[in-house]
This record gives structure tokens, sequence and C-alpha cells, in this order.
């Protein structure tokens, strides 16, 4: 059975980048910095700081992408190690939290399958400002990635009973916020 | 018609983002300088220092080796002319890397191609120095010596050509995949 072309495409970069090929690795940056500077922003208080985390990220990324034996892993890598410079850099509590934080069960944890339109965008991202750090962060990884909670664990290095209760508390109060920001 | 609500709504979150336009290019200057440099500041120095000892190494072996007396035997000089040259050369080709930011790793057929000749130079100095080596014992030490050399050398021959190979078909394969996973997204669209 033939793979999502974008799988594909996904393994062929990182195999080409992992040859030490100059045009993969440009590749690689063009398709990611978007993403990732608007993940880092939402984690770093400044937006100076912000592009000096993606810039530490692209450091640490070229040096260690030959490390990564599964390319199918590679976005989840890609925001570990995003979210791991931002922690070294200005937020070591994103670091510590995650040794902390109780584990949950996951069928303890009520189902939340809102899905926003997306013509809810704007007022998202606007409300994301309002929200707590932890929670920002799983909204984030969820909705701009769409990934699932095992992903968002895999990034943030808790278990995913956790994070599905995190993402599930996280879409309360987002609603929360954009019901009083309609409001006002 | 809107096919993931979620794909939507990341490129849409995007397209809210603003950024300062200096930041912005700072950044990309950086990068552009990053991608030009295939060595991190840690890898340049490790390539300058080791590329220095080596050198260093090196030219005095090729100064002293010709004048060694003990043993008296000339393979033993040539033998280590020939080790000290190599390293000499690798540690320009260190050198080099440093200066240049240029990662090692994509010169690999330079440095395999450099460690053959060397070792196949050693094992002709070494073989042919043994005929001539009046000690019983050195010559027998001198053969073995050279055919644990090119013993050394039709393995990593074989593992580097084996592992080259591999990696190169593994990547055509991918790209064959790539545009056949391609050709059916046009087909199922069609």
């Amino acid at each position: 059975m033939l793979r999502k072309r974008e799988a594909v495409y996904q393994e062929l970069l990182v195999r080409r980048c992992q040859d030490g090929r100059p045009d993969a690795l440009e590749e690689l940056i063009g398709l990611w910095e978007k993403r990732l500077l608007y993940y880092i922003r939402r984690l770093v208080e400044h937006e100076s700081d912000a592009w000096d985390v993606l810039q530490q990220t692209w450091i640490r990324v070229l040096a260690s992408i030959r490390n990564l034996r599964e390319p199918a892993a590679l976005r989840p890598w890609l925001y570990a190690v995003a979210r791991h410079v931002a922690a070294s850099h200005y937020r070591p509590e994103l670091l510590q939290r995650a040794k902390t934080d109780a584990h949950v069960d996951p069928a303890g944890v009520p189902e939340d399958d809102w899905v926003p339109r997306y013509d809810e965008a704007l007022y998202i991202h606007e409300s994301l400002a309002h929200l707590s750090l932890e929670h920002r962060e799983v909204l984030v990884l969820h909705f701009l990635e769409g990934m699932s909670v095992p992903e968002i664990a895999a990034v943030v290095d808790v278990p995913s009973g956790t994070i599905k209760s995190r993402l599930y508390y996280a879409k309360r109060a987002l609603r929360a916020v954009m019901a009083k920001e309609r409001v006002s | 018609m809107i096919e993931d609500p979620l794909e939507e709504l990341g490129k849409r979150l995007l397209s809210y983002e603003s950024s300062d336009a200096q930041f912005g290019e700072k950044y990309r200057r950086e990068i552009s300088t990053l991608l030009r440099r295939e060595l991190n500041p840690i890898g340049r120095w490790v390539q300058f220092l080791a590329g220095t000892v080596f050198v260093l190494v090196g030219l005095f072996g090729i100064v002293v080796a010709p004048h060694m007396t003990n043993p008296p035997q000339p393979v033993v000089r040539w033998a280590g002319l020939v080790g000290c040259s190599y390293m000499a050369v690798w540690g320009v080709a260190m050198l080099i890397c440093a200066i240049w930011c240029l990662n090692p790793n994509r010169y690999q057929v330079l440095w395999f191609s450099l460690g053959t000749l060397s070792m196949v130079a050693m094992a002709a100095v070494l073989l042919n120095g043994s005929w001539q080596a009046e000690d019983t014992m050195l010559r027998e030490q001198l053969t073995h010596g050279a055919f644990a050399l090119l013993g050394i050398l039709g393995v990593s021959t074989i593992v580097y050509f084996l592992e080259y190979y591999h990696k190169q078909t593994q990547l055509k394969l991918l790209e064959l995949e790539y545009r056949l996973a391609g050709l059916a997204a046009k087909m199922e669209r069609e």
C-alpha cells in the first residue's frame, strides 16, 4: 500500500538532510520556521527572544538531525527541540513542571471533541494570550499542527493522560475567554 | 470545501501572526551564514586543534624519519616517512575544513581515498622492505604488518561501499515512492 505523499516527502527530506545536503537543510528550515516561530512566540515573552530561540533551535537541529532515527517523528522532534531551547534560555519552569506533574489516568479524563470553526481563528489567536502557559502550549500544538495527544505528550515529555487532561481544561478555558471577548 | 478543519485553522492562525521585519532580517542573515558554514563553532575548534596537532607531528616525523638509525633497516625509515606524510596531509585537510567551515563528513570519499593510498603505500614499503631485511624476525613482522594493513583496507573498502550504496539506493527508492504517491494522489483527484 502506498504511503501518503507528505509522509514520503518528510522521510526523503530527513534522509537528504542526514546526508548533509545544504539544499535539503534550507528546504527544512523554510518549511518549518513559520510554524515553529508561532509556537515559540507563545512560550517566550518577547519577540526578539523568540527569534533568538528559533535560531538556536536550527543550530541544534542541524547538529543533531543525523541522530534522528525515525523520520516520521520529525514534527514532534522539531517542536521538542524548540521547546527545550526556549525552556533552557527563557522558561526554566517548562522543564521543572514536567518533573512535578502528577500522572493522570487517561480513562478518567472526560472527552472534549470540540473543534473550533476555522473562521474563529482570529478569536483563538487573540485569546491564547490570556491563557496559562501550559494551556497555551497544548492548544497551539493541537490547533496549529493538528497533533494528537500522544504526539503532544512526546513534545512536552509528560504522560499522555496528563496531556489529555491539560487539553480538556485548556479547551474549556479558551472557550471561556472567547465568550468573554465576544461579549465585550 | 474544507477537508480538514484543523488544518485550515492552523493556516489561519499562522496568517494572523505578525512580526518585526528587523528581527526577521537579522534571523535570515544568521541562518544563511549557518547554512553556508557547515561546521558549528565547537566542531570548527576541534578540527582546528586536531589538524594543527596532526600537521606538527607529521612534519616532525617527516624531518626525523629519514635520519633514524635505530633500527637500521631502511624499510622502517620509509614506513615512518609514509605514515608521517599521510598524517601531515590529513592535518592540512582538517585545517582547510576548519578555516572554511566545511563539514568533513561531506568529503568522506576524499578521506577514504587518502587513507587507501597511504595504506597501499605503507603495505608496499613493508612488503618490499621485508625481502631486503636481513633480520628474519623483522622480516616476518613487516610481512605480517603489511598483510594486516591490506586486510584492514579490504574490509573497510567493502564496508564503506556497502554503506554508501545502501544510502544512495534508499534515497533513490524514496524519490521513486514520492513520485508514485504524487501520481496516486493525482489519479484520486481526477
